[in-house]
C-alpha cells in the first residue's frame, strides 16, 4: 500500500536565542497509508499536536524540526509546500473561523487559493462539499456567519473546507473534544465514511483511547515525544504491552460502576525532556527497574502487528 | 487567513491568562526590558521624580526658584551662569523649572489618587452589583463626562477661588468618573469569572468578594491608566495655571512660567520655551510608559 | 434515608431576543443522604443553570430548593451564606475557578476564615490537612494556580469545597476539562472522599461513563427537562427513553460506528454554539 505520510526520526526543538530549551518530540517514526486512519494518542503535553504541525510544516515560533517528512511520494524537507495535499482540522470549531465573514466567503478563499475556478463554479463546488459532509440546507450554511451555527455544524464545515483542498492526508487534532458525545460520534462516523469514499489517509490525534478504539485502524501511543507502543488497534487494545498504554486503558471509566477503582497513572507528563536519560516513563511506572533509568528503551516488535518500547516488556 | 493553516493557541494559560497573574513590579521590569520607548519614558519619569524630591538642593538659585527677584539680571539669554537664561524679573529659568517639578508632580499624584479613591470603589460596587445602583452611577458619571475636564475645572476654580489646591480639587472632581467607568467595566466582566462564582457558592460576604476577587484582579489596568493620567494631569494643571486659575505667582509652576513668558516669546524665547518643554517631556514620559504597559497587557494590541 | 436536597418544580427562564427562553423547565428531584445523584445531558441542556438554582446563586423563576429542611429561597442573605458552608461546589474549569492572584493556601483558607474561627497555626494545620486529603503536599500552599496542572487545580477546588465540612457537594463537570488519565485520578479521589465521609453528591456531567462510574441515581436532561430518571443500574442497562439510548450508543469506546447511523443528519439549529 502507498504511504501518504511517512515520518522518519522527527524531532521538534525549541530554541531561544540560539540555545536549545526543549525537545518535546524526540525521534518519531510514523506511516499513514492511503485510506487508513492512524490514531495518535497520549496525555496532554506528550507532543501530539507538535507532531501533527511538524508533519504540515507549520510549527509555532521558535520551534524547529529535523528529520524527514514525506507526503505522497515527494519528500518535502521544508515548510508548508505540501500545500494542497495535506489539510488539518483543529479542536475548537468555534474559534477556527473568522467571525466577521460568512462561511461561503471563507471557503471560497481556500478554494481559490488551490484551484483556478470561476465564481459560480466555485460556489457550486463549495455547496457540493457542504452537503458531502452531511450539512442539511448547504445553501443556508453558505450564507451563514459562524455564530449562527452550532459547534457540530462548524466542525463539519471545517472538514468540508479541508476536503476542498483534495487532501491525500487529513490531520485531525482532537476534532471532537469540544463537542457533545452524539455530535462527536456523527463527526467520527463522517470521517470514517469520507476516507473510504476518497481514499485519503487520516492522522487522528486524541487523548481518549475510547475514540481511537472506535475509529482507527492502527494506533501510535505517544509519551514524552516518543512512540512507546504502536500496532493495529486490535492488537494494542486487546493486548497492551506497555505500562503506559495499560494505564491509559485502565483510566477509562467506560463500563465500570462504582466500587471498581480506576487505575489512574500517578504523576504527570514531564515538561522538559532535555536532561532525560533512560525511560521517560520510569517515574510513573510501577514496573520500573534500575536499568530503566540507564537504558533508553527502543521500539521493538513483539508481534506481527505490534511494537513496544519497554525494557520489561517480556516480564509483564 | 485560512483556518486550515492557523497555529492553534496553546490550550493551557493563553497570553491573557498569563498576564493576569503578573505582579505590577514584574510587569514593569518586563516592559522596560523589551521596549526602548518605555525605557525612555521611565528615565524621564525618574528624572522628574528626582527633581521633585531634591529640587531645592539641585537648583543653582533655590531662592529665585521660589520667587526671589534679581533686578540686575532681567531677560538674560542662556549663558554660562544662567544655563537657561533668566525671566523678566531676573529669576533663573533653570532653577524655576527644577523647583516647579515638585508642585507639578504633587498635584498630579494627589489628583490621580483622589480620583482613584473615589472612582474605584464606586465603579467596583456598580459593576459587581449591577441593577439600579449601576444605572444611577453611570448616569452621574455621564453628566460629569459630558463636560470637558478643563471646563469643569475652570467652573470649580471660579467658585472656590484660584490656587493650586483648588485646581487639584477641581481636577479630581472631573477625573474620578473615568476611574469609575474603567473599574465598572472590569468588575462587570470579572463578576462572570468562575472563581467569583466559586466564592459566592462558598458564602463569602459580598464586600470581601469585591475587594479580594474583583478589585485585586483589575489593579493592572488601573495602574496603566494612572500612569498615563499623571502626565495628563500635569498638563491640565499647567493649563489651569496658564490661564491664571492654578498656582499663583510668584510660586514656580511650568504652566504659569509659560504664561509669564508668553508676551516675550519673540524677544526672550527661552522664558516660555523651556518650561513648555518641561511639560512636554513630563507628559511624554508618563504616556510612553503607560502605553507600553497597556500594549503588554492587551494581547490584541501587541506590536510584532 | 432522609433527603439532603430536594428540588421542586424548578423553572428558570432568561430573556432572549424579546422572548423568554426556558433553560430549566419544571425539574424536580431529590437526593438521598450519602448517595450520588448523577445528572447527565448535552451542553446547553440546563444542567449548570439547575445547579445554580439549587445553590441559589441564581433565583429560580419558580419552584423551591429545599436543603436540610430549609427553603433556600426564603432565607435572609446572611442565613443563606451560612447555609452555603454546608454545601460545596466544584466547577468545570479548574484553573479558572481559582483566583489567579491568590496562592493555593489563601484560596483554601478563604471559606475557613469566613465560616470558622480558625487562625494562625490551627488554620495552617487545617489547610495542610485538607490539601493532604486531596493528595497535594503542603509545599503547594504558596504556589499560584498557574504553577499547577489542571488536575492539581481541581484537587485544590475540591479541598476548598470540603473546607467547611459540607454534607453536599455539587460537582459541575468536575473532570470535563481534564485528560482521561487525570480524570481517573480525580474520579478515584471523589469516590474515596464520598465513601470515607459519607458525602452526598450532585454530579453533573455530559459524560455518561463518568456518571455511571460514580452515581447511584441518574437523571437524563434534555432541553431543560428531565426525560428519564432512575437508578444508575436501570438507566444504563435498560434505557427507556429514546434520547438516553442515543446518548449511550454515542459514548466513545463503545464499539465501531455503524455505517447505518451515519445518515442521521443533524437538525439545523439557528441558535448559537452549544
Ligand atoms: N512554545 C513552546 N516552547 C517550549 N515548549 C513548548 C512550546 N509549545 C509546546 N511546548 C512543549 O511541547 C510539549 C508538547 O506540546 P503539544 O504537542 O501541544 O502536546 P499535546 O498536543 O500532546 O497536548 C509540551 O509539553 C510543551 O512542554
Ligand atoms: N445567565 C444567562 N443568561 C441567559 N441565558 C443563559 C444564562 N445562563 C445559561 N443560559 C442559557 O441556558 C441554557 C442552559 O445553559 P447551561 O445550564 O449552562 O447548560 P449546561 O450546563 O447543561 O451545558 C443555554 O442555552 C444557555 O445559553
Ligand atoms: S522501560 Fe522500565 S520504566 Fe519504562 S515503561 Fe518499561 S518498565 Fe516502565
Ligand atoms: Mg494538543
Ligand atoms: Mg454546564
Amino acid at each position: 500500500m502507498t504511504h501518504v505520510l511517512s515520518i522518519r526520526d522527527l524531532n521538534v526543538e525549541f530554541t531561544d536565542r540560539g540555545t536549545l530549551t526543549n525537545r518535546p518530540v524526540r525521534g518519531i517514526d510514523l506511516d499513514v497509508s492511503a485510506g487508513e486512519i492512524l490514531g495518535l494518542v497520549g496525555e496532554t503535553g506528550c507532543g501530539k499536536s507538535l507532531t501533527g504541525l511538524a508533519a504540515l510544516g507549520i510549527l509555532p515560533r521558535g520551534a524547529r524540526r529535523t528529520g524527514q517528512v514525506t507526503i505522497g511520494n515527494d519528500p518535502s524537507q521544508a515548510s508548508s509546500e505540501a500545500g494542497g495535499s495535506v489539510a488539518i482540522v483543529f479542536q475548537n470549531p468555534g474559534t477556527a473561523f473568522n467571525p466577521v465573514f460568512t462561511l461561503g466567503r471563507q471557503l471560497s478563499d481556500v478554494l481559490s487559493r488551490h484551484r483556478q475556478i470561476s465564481r459560480s463554479e466555485g460556489k457550486a463546488e463549495i455547496i457540493r462539499h457542504l452537503s458531502l459532509v452531511g450539512l442539511p440546507d448547504p445553501e443556508r450554511v453558505y450564507r451563514s456567519y459562524p455564530h449562527q451555527l452550532s459547534g457540530g455544524m462548524l466542525q463539519r464545515a471545517m472538514i468540508a473546507m479541508a476536503l476542498l483542498r483534495k487532501p491525500r492526508l487529513l490531520i485531525l487534532d482532537e476534532p471532537t473534544t469540544a463537542l457533545d458525545v452524539t455530535v462527536a460520534r456523527q463527526i467520527l462516523v463522517l470521517i470514517d465514511e469520507l476516507r473510504h469514499k476518497f481514499g485519503f489517509g487520516v492522522l487522528l490525534i486524541s487523548h481518549n483511547l475510547g475514540i481511537i478504539r472506535d475509529v482507527c485502524d492502527r494506533v501510535a501511543v505517544l509519551y514524552a515525544g516518543r512512540v512507546i507502543e504502536t500496532g493495529t488497534v486490535d492488537a494494542v487494545m486487546n493486548n497492551p504491552r506497555h505500562p503506559y498504554t495499560r494505564g491509559l486503558l485502565g483510566a477509562l471509566p467506560a463500563g465500570r460502576t462504582h466500587g471498581q477503582r480506576l487505575t489512574a497513572i500517578p504523576g504527570t507528563v514531564p515538561g522538559n525532556l532535555l536532561s532525560l536519560t533512560g525511560c521517560a516513563f520510569r517515574n510513573r511506572c510501577s514496573h520500573a527497574v534500575t536499568d530503566c533509568s540507564l537504558t533508553d528503551p527502543l521500539l521493538t516488535e513483539t508481534g506481527p502487528h505490534q511494537a513496544v518500547a519497554c525494557l520489561q516488556e517480556g516480564e509483564l | 487567513m485560512s483556518p486550515t493553516t492557523q497555529i492553534p493557541a496553546p490550550t493551557r494559560s493563553g497570553p491573557a491568562g498569563e498576564q493576569a497573574t503578573l505582579k505590577p513590579i514584574k510587569l514593569l521590569k518586563q516592559t522596560l526590558g523589551r521596549d526602548r520607548l518605555a525605557a525612555v519614558g521611565a528615565m524621564i519619569i525618574v528624572l522628574v521624580v528626582i527633581l521633585a524630591v531634591f529640587g531645592q538642593w539641585l537648583a543653582p538659585f533655590p531662592d529665585q526658584g521660589m520667587g526671589a527677584t534679581n533686578a540686575s539680571a532681567r531677560n538674560l539669554a542662556p549663558n554660562a551662569w544662567n544655563w537657561l537664561g533668566t525671566d523678566q524679573l531676573g529669576r533663573d529659568v533653570l532653577s524655576r523649572i527644577i523647583m516647579g517639578a515638585n508642585p507639578a508632580l504633587t498635584i498630579s499624584a494627589v489628583v490621580v489618587a483622589a480620583a482613584a479613591l473615589i472612582g474605584i470603589p464606586l465603579g467596583a460596587v456598580a459593576g459587581y452589583c449591577g441593577g439600579w445602583l449601576d444605572e444611577a452611577l453611570m448616569r452621574v458619571t455621564e453628566i460629569f463626562q459630558a463636560f470637558p475636564p478643563l471646563l469643569l475645572a475652570m467652573v470649580t476654580v471660579a467658585i472656590l477661588g484660584p490656587s493650586l489646591t483648588n485646581a487639584g480639587i477641581a481636577l479630581a472632581i472631573s477625573w474620578w468618573p473615568w476611574y469609575a467607568r474603567l473599574v465598572r467595566a472590569e468588575a462587570k466582566s470579572l463578576r462572570e469569572r468562575s472563581y467569583v462564582e466559586a466564592a459566592r457558592a462558598m458564602g463569602i460576604p459580598q464586600l470581601l468578594i469585591i475587594s479580594r476577587h474583583v478589585l485585586r484582579n483589575c489593579m493592572t489596568p488601573i495602574l496603566v491608566q494612572a500612569t498615563v493620567d499623571i502626565g495628563t494631569v500635569i498638563l491640565a494643571a499647567g493649563s489651569l495655571a496658564f490661564i491664571g486659575l492654578g498656582t499663583q505667582p510668584p510660586l514656580p509652576d511650568w504652566g504659569l512660567m509659560v504664561a509669564e513668558g508668553r508676551g516675550l516669546i519673540f524677544s526672550s524665547w527661552w522664558i516660555a520655551t523651556f518650561p513648555g518643554l518641561a511639560i512636554f517631556l513630563a507628559v511624554l514620559g508618563f504616556n510612553l510608559l503607560g502605553d507600553s504597559l497597556r500594549d503588554l497587557l492587551d494581547p490584541r494590541q501587541v506590536k510584532r | 434515608m432522609t433527603n439532603v436536597l430536594t428540588l421542586e418544580n424548578i423553572v428558570k427562564t432568561f430573556p432572549h431576543q424579546r422572548r423568554v427562553f426556558t433553560a430549566v423547565d419544571n425539574v424536580s428531584l431529590s437526593i438521598k443522604e450519602g448517595t450520588v445523584y448523577g445528572l447527565v445531558g448535552e451542553s446547553g441542556s440546563g444542567k449548570s443553570t439547575l445547579a445554580r438554582c439549587a445553590m441559589q446563586l441564581m433565583r429560580p423563576t419558580s419552584g423551591r430548593a429545599v436543603f436540610e429542611g430549609h427553603d433556600l429561597g426564603k432565607l435572609e442573605p446572611k442565613a443563606l451564606r451560612t447555609i452555603r458552608s454546608r454545601m460545596g461546589m466544584v466547577l468545570q474549569n479548574p484553573v479558572a475557578s481559582l483566583n489567579p492572584r491568590m496562592t493555593i493556601g489563601a484560596s483554601v483558607a478563604e471559606p475557613l476564615r469566613t465560616h470558622t474561627a480558625l487562625k494562625g497555626q490551627a488554620l495552617q494545620a487545617r489547610i495542610n490537612n485538607l490539601l493532604d486529603e486531596v493528595g497535594l503536599g503542603a509545599e503547594h500552599t504558596h504556589r499560584l494556580p498557574h504553577q499547577l496542572s489542571g488536575g492539581q487545580c481541581q484537587r485544590v477546588g475540591i479541598a476548598r469545597a470540603l473546607a467547611t465540612s459540607p454534607r453536599l457537594l455539587i460537582l459541575d463537570e468536575p473532570t470535563s476539562a481534564l485528560d482521561v488519565s487525570v480524570q481517573a485520578q480525580i474520579l478515584n479521589l471523589l469516590q474515596d472522599l464520598q465513601q470515607q465521609k459519607g458525602l452526598t453528591y450532585l454530579l453533573i456531567s455530559h459524560d455518561l461513563d463518568v456518571v455511571r462510574y460514580l452515581s447511584d441515581d441518574v437523571a437524563v436532561m434534555k432541553t431543560g427537562k428531565i426525560v428519564e430518571s432512575g437508578t444508575a443500574e436501570r438507566i444504563f442497562t435498560d434505557p427507556r427513553h429514546d434520547y438516553t439510548r442515543r446518548l449511550l450508543e454515542a459514548a466513545p469506546g463503545h464499539g465501531r460506528p455503524e455505517m447505518a447511523d451515519s445518515h442521521t443528519l443533524p437538525t439545523l439549529t439557528t441558535q448559537g454554539n452549544d
